[in-house]
């Protein structure tokens, strides 16, 4: 099976219903499939070849879900792309893997296209919306299989050098099946988007919808909570996905603890540790919805691990277990597997794992080996067979003889209620090679003090954890995942 | 005062969206949802008000103008 086989069936099955609900317009599957036979025809016109590399800069909307798919069904790999993005970095993505074509949207879109091809030598053919609408919708699709690579996607590393995790047909199916299963998808499920299509997040969101007939309702941004909740009640959405930033908004900013929402079967948290405190007021929140914490990678194609919501009292704060078909083990440096309650690294094994990064063997075997795909989280996994993510691999700050796991001290400031984020890191010592420092934002109308804060971690964490510097922030420095930049964090901690 | 009101909110709408070129940065689309957060974060520490949910329209935050009206009904 092909990822845009996924549509041709639902399409085939049932084309009048409706697949995606983008502003005003409600397009159903079969206009989607003619869309995309279309988009497929005009990059077969244009040269396009099974295998070439086909970027994709549009906004969530029912035209990126037809270039998608019409990408796929000519057999070329499709390389999502972020709106918003600079020039230079948009091109440093298409020339990694020589793309020979770009879909592209309107206004800025268009404008920063125009200002990256120049840097892009393989780049041949822009694709804009006016000449989809000349294009023949008859158009048989490629013979591409499971092992033929689908998407390629850039993930937001720290490091200059973009890193494209290579997911062939075989990874997204199979990981769209698996999700499929534990989140209990039917036709009758119809999801809000506000997630970018080009996370694999937003993405795993469309291809389980498609996989089951279901429907999506895009949403344009978090920037109006209450708006958010409106499309939820408006649509009888069955299901929303966020990541820990989207549930911190809708706890604070929007009216979602005083609000119903029968239709609401289930939420979904992925995309970073969301503080445990926020979890059970999410909860608290949603009475009658189940509550869903995930745990993937964009190298897994989206998934690995699901907490079942009748687990989440009882085992709040730990990822859950392996989604099906995936494995998950927790190896020492040696390799060998680490004992019960040990940390380790969480290393995945799967028919969702990735090929390898796009053109950087060195960068692939780093975090593939044949024990599986080296996720550079640290965690342990309990006598129950539950995991639990205690920090990143090179997040850990080595403290004299300790190694300290920013995550722990994290949830502990956390427990002020005044604080409504904190990131805790390393600040190079002389002495101590490292010693630690945390960095804290407030709830609104709250005011932290670092005294009590200070006070609160040597109530509840050993000496060597205790941070050195507590600094009360207006705001987190983000990067373009829009998780808390702690590179930028270190290096003020440096500075300071 | 209102005039100094609205100095302030200028202020703390570019300082969240990082666009100092425009005249009004709430204006066009420079609004995401990070530069929200730190705008509603900003605005509320400035002028020792709490924002509720019910305000944090796009009908508020359209302007530097609405927004200056919203933190005087607030602060009023």
């Amino acid at each position: 099976m092909t990822v845009h086989g996924l549509l041709s069936a639902a399409a085939q099955a049932r084309p009048e219903a409706m697949l995606v609900v983008d502003g005003a317009a409600r397009v159903s599957y079969g206009e989607i499939e003619e869309r995309a036979g279309r988009i497929a025809h005009l990059l077969r016109t244009v040269g396009v070849r099974r295998g070439d590399r086909v970027g994709l800069l549009l906004p969530n909307s029912a035209r990126y879900v037809s270039a998608y798919f019409g990408i796929l069904r000519a057999g070329a790999v499709a390389v999502p792309l972020h709106t918003g993005q600079v020039a230079a970095s948009l091109a440093a993505s298409l020339a990694d893997c020589g793309a020979t074509a770009l879909v592209v949207g309107d206004g800025a879109a268009l404008a920063s296209a125009r200002g990256a091809a120049p840097m892009v030598p393989s780049l041949r053919t822009i694709l804009t919306e006016a000449m989809e609408g000349e294009a023949s919708p008859v158009d048989p699709p490629a013979d591409v299989h499971a092992d033929d690579p689908a998407v390629i996607v850039y993930t937001s590393g720290s490091t200059g050098k973009p890193r494209g995790a290579v997911l062939r047909h075989g990874n997204v199916v199979a990981n769209t099946r698996s999700i499929v299963r534990y989140l209990e998808l039917r036709r009758e499920d119809r999801a809000v988007l506000v997630l970018p299509f080009p996370y694999v997040y937003g993405a795993s969101v469309l291809h389980t919808h498609v996989a089951v007939g279901g429907s999506l309702v895009l949403h344009g941004s978090t920037v109006f909570p209450n708006k958010i909740l409106d499309a939820i009640a408006e649509h009888e959405a069955t299901g929303f996905a966020g990541v820990p930033s989207t549930f911190a908004i809708l706890l604070h900013r929007s009216d979602i603890a005083t609000r119903r929402f029968p239709t609401l079967r289930y939420v979904t948290q992925a995309g970073g540790p969301m503080p445990p405190a926020h979890v059970r007021r999410l909860v608290e929140a949603l009475p009658g919805t189940r509550v869903i914490v995930m745990y993937g990678a964009t190298e897994a194609s989206a998934r690995l691990t699901w907490l079942p919501p009748e687990h989440l009292e009882r085992k709040l704060g730990s990822i859950g277990v392996p989604i099906p078909d995936v494995e998950l083990k927790i190896l020492r440096e040696d390799g060998s597997e680490a004992e019960v309650d040990e940390v380790g690294e969480i290393v995945a094994s799967g028919p969702n794992i990735m090929a390898g990064y796009w053109g950087d063997p060195a960068a692939t075997a780093e975090v593939l080996d044949a024990a599986g795909f080296h996720t550079g989280d640290l965690g342990r996994r309990d006598a129950d067979g539950f995991f639990w993510v205690v920090g990143r691999k090179r997040e850990m700050i080595k403290s004299g003889a300790h190694r300290i796991s920013p995550r722990e001290i994290e949830d502990v400031l956390l427990l002020d209620p005044a604080v409504e984020e904190a990131a805790v890191v390393g600040r190079p010592d002389e002495v101590l090679g490292e010693v630690v420092v945390a960095h804290v934002t407030a709830r609104p109308g709250q005011h932290p003090s670092p005294e009590a804060l200070k006070r609160l971690c040597q109530a509840n964490l050993a000496a060597a954890k205790v941070p050195v510097a507590i600094h009360v922030r207006e705001a987190m420095p983000r990067n373009a995942a829009g998780k808390v930049d702690k590179l930028a964090l270190r290096a003020t901690a440096s500075a300071g | 005062m209102s005039e100094g009101v609205e100095a302030r909110v200028l202020e703390l709408a570019r300082e969240a969206t990082g666009d100092d070129a425009a005249p009004d940065p709430l204006q066009g689309g420079g609004l995401d949802s990070v530069a929200m957060v730190r705008l509603l974060a900003g605005v509320e520490d400035a002028f020792a008000i709490t924002l509720p949910p019910s305000e944090i329209t796009a009908d508020n935050f359209a302007s530097v103008a609405t927004l200056t009206a919203l933190v005087q009904r607030l602060t009023g």
